[in-house]
């Protein structure tokens, strides 16, 4: 079998490798996100006792990031391949060695190794540990045990792998500067992503209207409020979602000063919070309907019950 | 015959400085094991890698000796009732120590009777007690943050895989949650077997090097060592072996293999710290120097976690990864120095320092004023002055550098080279880098008296801003790590020494903040609450210099300056245990008490005529002879001269006296004593166990 190259290759690569090991293929999310955490095929489906096996592409703002498209290692907006396996099977770490297989890196002829590194969102109210994955020296994955999301201790416990694709296509390419990737025959990174990245730096660094920025920030947490009272977390959620982007904008045009950007992280985190809660409820009263163990699924409705 | 036992614990990787913790952990609680099941102490081998922690116990014996137990009961008063019958008490007694009333044995102990019960406990099999302690070792071992994985309750550092548990050649069962114990190891994960069965207990450290793992922490260390002096040789270059990352290194790899990795030359245009950053904390490489070990050569050592098997693809992967982190850095040198110092001004003027607290170029214009008004009052002259004044003004440019952006670690450091390139004085380099000392407890304070202005100017002003905003530090929680402020003015004016008043010091960044931000604090109010601050802080110095904790709260009691009573508890030091220090302090003390329980209006004064007892015209004449002042020397004098005249007062005379101008008199004694002791210290608090 012929190993992947261009880093569309690379994705339909990881996409085959999940599927044969039972995950769902499910898409990028449409609202603007950080990373394919913040996904809430992540982020709300670690929540609770369901099973929950997934694998997608994550195009991934990081306003701080952005370099005008200048830098040959950072971006604005990079992909993730995001993996979830809930519960982590006891042979996680194997699998995800096997996926570096089949990419055509045999760890025989690399020094991989698992570095020590925790992982926290703070507007979340997540928390995990783990690990990044080195593949000579370049960190190409991070591996994190979900401990906590929107403040509910995880149980059982999701793994997450998070693979940098840009990293990875630049090491199987051996490519010094992300620009020269191919991402498909012919196609390089730069013919599709340098005018964006230029773009959204020089929005973000230079034309953001910032105190638009903070009354839209205001407007998107009390819209999430209100979607929240209404017992809608979804919808809510995405309303977080626009939140957390905002607060990156703001974040990135250096518009929050050091105690304010606490205090604002802490409404998006209390808001994560309060649609955790409510996710959890609501699946709840479904009867938790991924649960294969029927008998469990009922014992965990009847656990969770919110006391009275 | 004696046995052996080892206990594998298999984990996916552990961080790697918590390795030796938990090896010393593991190690103790075998040893209290041991000690608790009355075994003889074992011979112990300890072995960690990443994937694995594991002991091997040798020496134990196949059972407990078998012993008798004597167990001590009630007198037989209470065991008898009048007809000799046991009582309930007695039956009680029987049954909590497992025998029948009528194994009940009456015994005499120093002339009185009690109830015994009496049993020969026979020595369980050793096996059998660990298979009910092992599970307790593991989940005994404590880590600073643990973990769940899949669907398991049981925390851990990380998830437990696989568990090996052999007495000799025979399974120990053991049970967690997620695992058996079983003889099946695993080799290292890339070069070993998936599964390697351990035939017995011994000899596993060969067997696991068959499979490439070298278990032995120290060996591994010791094999990275040889490995590097060998690259030297082989290169004529010098590695530098820091100890934290040897450490940490050695914990990351189960198979270590040295190689050395290069980059461009050109890189070396790019300051020394930020390469040395950039490989040995981001990349956990060793910077190589030349020979000498002063100059950084543009190679660098990498342990790979295998063997030397496509050791090329892994030299060139790293050196990749090292290329984009250095092109990174010189770009931001590059950029960095295409500035001005007005360029960085005015992005300082941009960033907000704290929300209602001003910009951080408003900050820096507060650190100038408050620099040039310590300077001052530590009576440098106007031209010392001035350079204070230029080292605040350029003490935190470099945090608006992209150098700094990138690596934090670095401020100061980057501000010192691109000072020094833009041709300002040797004096205000290095203050602008030393202002940020000391960084922790062990660190040294600036060098010159004008950066120490500065660096008292920072961190006041960082308190008071903090405290302007009622964020004061409680429990552990400390983001702003305002302790840490705190401490540094301690240490800096204790450590120097510097004759500064703490409370003149707080007032002045205050008062700074308030005129600049026209916030109408309370500043009063706030600087009460920061010298409360500062006090705990002090206490803390007292501490780390060990001085006693009643000395600390006595010379903390007086209302001398910090310096003085950090020199007052030196000058105590030698005369805490001797008696004469005592009976001084004693006498003392009983002023200070009667004086308290009747305290005088602040308008008494003595009738000098009334004073009829020669021994209380002695103590008067003591009394008008003390010394004011900070010296300790002349107070401990003092100290020891007023104690005659005290006893033989108290001798002589009734300070309650029913004459109520001798008992004012006598009160005005006493509190003249305790007025001139408690502005030195407060020697109630003194814990003397002189004779």
């Amino acid at each position: 079998m012929s190993h992947p190259y261009t880093l569309q290759e690379i994705i339909m690569t990881l996409h085959s490798f999940w599927n044969e090991r039972g995950c769902l293929l499910m898409n990028p999310y449409d609202v603007e996100t950080g990373a394919g955490t913040m996904n809430p095929m992540t982020t709300l489906r670690t929540i609770g006792p369901e099973e929950w096996n997934v694998a997608y592409v994550e195009p991934s703002r990081r306003p701080a990031d952005g370099r005008y498209g200048e830098n040959p290692n950072r971006l604005y907006q990079h992909h993730q391949y995001q993996v979830i396996l809930k519960p982590s099977p006891d042979n996680v770490e194997d699998l995800y060695l096997d996926s570096l297989r089949a990419l055509g890196i045999e760890p025989r002829d690399h020094d991989i190794r698992f570095v020590e590194d925790n992982w926290e969102a703070p507007t979340l109210g997540a928390w995990g540990l783990g690990w990044e994955i080195w593949l000579d020296g370049m960190e190409v994955t991070q591996f994190t045990y979900f401990q906590q999301v929107g403040g509910l201790e995880c149980h059982p416990v999701s793994a997450e792998l998070t693979y940098g694709l840009e990293r990875l296509a630049s090491y199987l390419q051996e490519k010094d500067d992300v620009f020269e990737i191919e991402f498909a025959p012919g196609i390089s990174y730069a013919a599709i992503f340098r005018q964006p990245e230029f773009e959204h730096s020089k929005y973000t660094f230079e034309v953001a209207d910032t105190a638009q920025l903070f009354r839209w920030f205001n407007e998107y947490e009390a819209e999430a409020q209100r979607a929240l009272e209404a017992e809608l977390v979804f919808p809510a959620y995405d309303y977080v979602l626009k939140c957390s982007h905002t607060f990156n904008q703001l974040d990135a045009a250096s518009a929050i000063s050091v105690s304010a950007r606490a205090a604002t992280i802490g409404r998006v985190r209390n808001l994560a919070q309060e649609v955790a809660r409510k996710f959890l409820e609501n699946r709840r009263k479904l009867g938790f309907p991924l649960m294969r163990d029927r008998e469990a699924a009922e014992r965990w409705v009847h656990e969770l019950e919110p006391k009275a | 015959m004696t046995h052996s036992y080892l206990l594998e614990i298999g984990l996916e990787e552990v961080p790697a400085q918590l390795l030796l913790p938990a090896c010393t952990q593991l190690e103790a609680a075998v040893k209290a094991f041991c000690q608790a099941h009355q075994l003889p102490e074992p011979g112990l081998q300890v072995f960690s890698t990443p994937r694995r922690l594991a002991v091997l116990a040798s020496g134990l014996p196949e059972r407990q000796t078998d012993r008798t137990l004597e167990v001590k009961g009630p007198p037989v008063e209470h065991a008898q009732d009048a007809q000799g019958q046991w009582t309930k008490a007695a039956e009680g007694f029987a049954r909590k120590n497992a025998v029948t009333a009528a194994d009940l044995e009456v015994r005499e102990v120093s002339g009185k009777a009690y109830v015994f019960a009496v049993r020969q406990e026979s020595g369980r099999p050793v096996p059998e007690l660990l298979t009910e302690a092992v599970p307790g070792w593991i989940s005994g071992l404590s880590f600073p943050k643990n973990m769940r994985w899949g669907p398991y309750r049981m925390r851990f550092i990380r998830p437990i895989r696989w568990i090996v548990s052999l007495w000799d050649e025979q399974v120990i069962p053991v049970s967690l949650e997620m695992v058996q114990a079983d003889r099946k190891s695993r080799g290292h994960r890339f070069l070993g077997d998936r599964e390697v069965s351990l035939s017995q207990a011994t000899g596993y450290e060969e067997v696991l090097k068959e499979q490439f793992v070298e278990a032995d922490a120290e060996q591994r260390r010791a094999s990275i060592v040889t490995q590097i002096r060998g690259l030297e040789q082989q290169h004529g270059f010098h590695v530098k072996l820091e100890e934290d990352l040897l450490q940490e290194v050695t914990n990351l790899v189960e198979w270590p293999t040295a190689l050395v990795g290069s980059f461009e030359e050109e890189f070396l245009e790019v300051p020394a710290p930020v390469l040395v950053t950039s490989m040995a904390t981001h990349q956990r490489y060793f910077p190589v120097f030349d020979p000498s070990g002063e100059k950084l050569q543009p190679y660098f050592v990498t342990v790979r976690n295998g063997d030397s098997r496509s050791l090329d693809t892994v030299r060139l992967g790293n050196e990749k990864v090292l290329r984009a982190r250095l092109s990174d850095a010189r770009f931001f040198y590059q950029e960095d120095r295409k500035r001005d110092f007005a360029y960085f001004g005015q992005k300082a003027e941009q960033v907000v320092f704290f929300q209602k607290r001003g910009s951080q170029g408003q900050r820096i214009e507060r650190l100038r004023r408050l620099s040039r008004k310590i300077a001052a009052e530590m009576a440098l002259d106007p031209s010392r002055q001035e350079q204070a004044d230029r080292i605040a003004e350029l003490c935190k440019f470099d945090l608006f550098t992209q150098m700094v952006y990138e690596f934090p670690e670095l401020q100061g450091v980057m501000g010192e080279d691109y000072a020094r390139l833009k041709a300002e004085p040797e004096l205000i380099c290095r203050g602008i880098r030393e202002h940020y000392s000391p960084r922790n407890a062990e660190d040294s304070l600036p060098g010159d008296l004008e950066t120490v202005a500065v660096a008292l100017a920072d961190r006041l002003d960082q308190l008071a801003v903090a405290f302007s905003l009622g964020m004061i530090p409680t429990g552990s929680a400390d983001p702003y790590a305002l302790r840490r402020a705190a401490q540094g003015v301690v240490q800096v004016i204790l450590g120097w020494p510097l004759n500064l008043n703490f409370s003149w010091l707080v007032q002045q960044a205050l008062q700074e903040l308030d005129a600049q931000q026209k916030l109408e604090l309370d500043v009063n109010g706030l600087q009460g609450e920061l010298l409360k601050f500062l006090d705990q802080r002090v206490r803390w110095y007292f501490q780390e210099r060990g001085i006693r904790h009643d000395v600390a709260e006595s010379v903390l009691g007086g209302a001398q300056s910090p310096l003085g009573q950090l020199q007052l508890a030196q000058a105590l030091e030698p005369h805490l245990d001797r008696s004469s220090f005592k009976k001084a302090v004693e006498a003392v003390v009983r002023c200070i008490n009667i004086s308290a329980k009747t305290p005088l209006p602040e308008s008494a004064s003595l009738v000098p005529e009334a004073l009829e007892h020669a021994a209380e015209q002695m103590l008067w004449s003591t009394v008008q002879a003390l010394q004011e002042g900070t010296d300790p020397e002349v107070f401990l004098g003092d100290l020891f001269r007023m104690a005659p005249p005290i006893t033989e007062f108290f001798e002589a005379v009734l300070v309650m006296d029913p004459d109520p101008v001798k008992q004012q008199n006598r009160l005005f004694l006493c509190s003249q004593v305790a007025r001139w002791s408690t502005a030195q210290l407060d020697l109630r608090a003194l814990v003397l166990s002189g004779s």
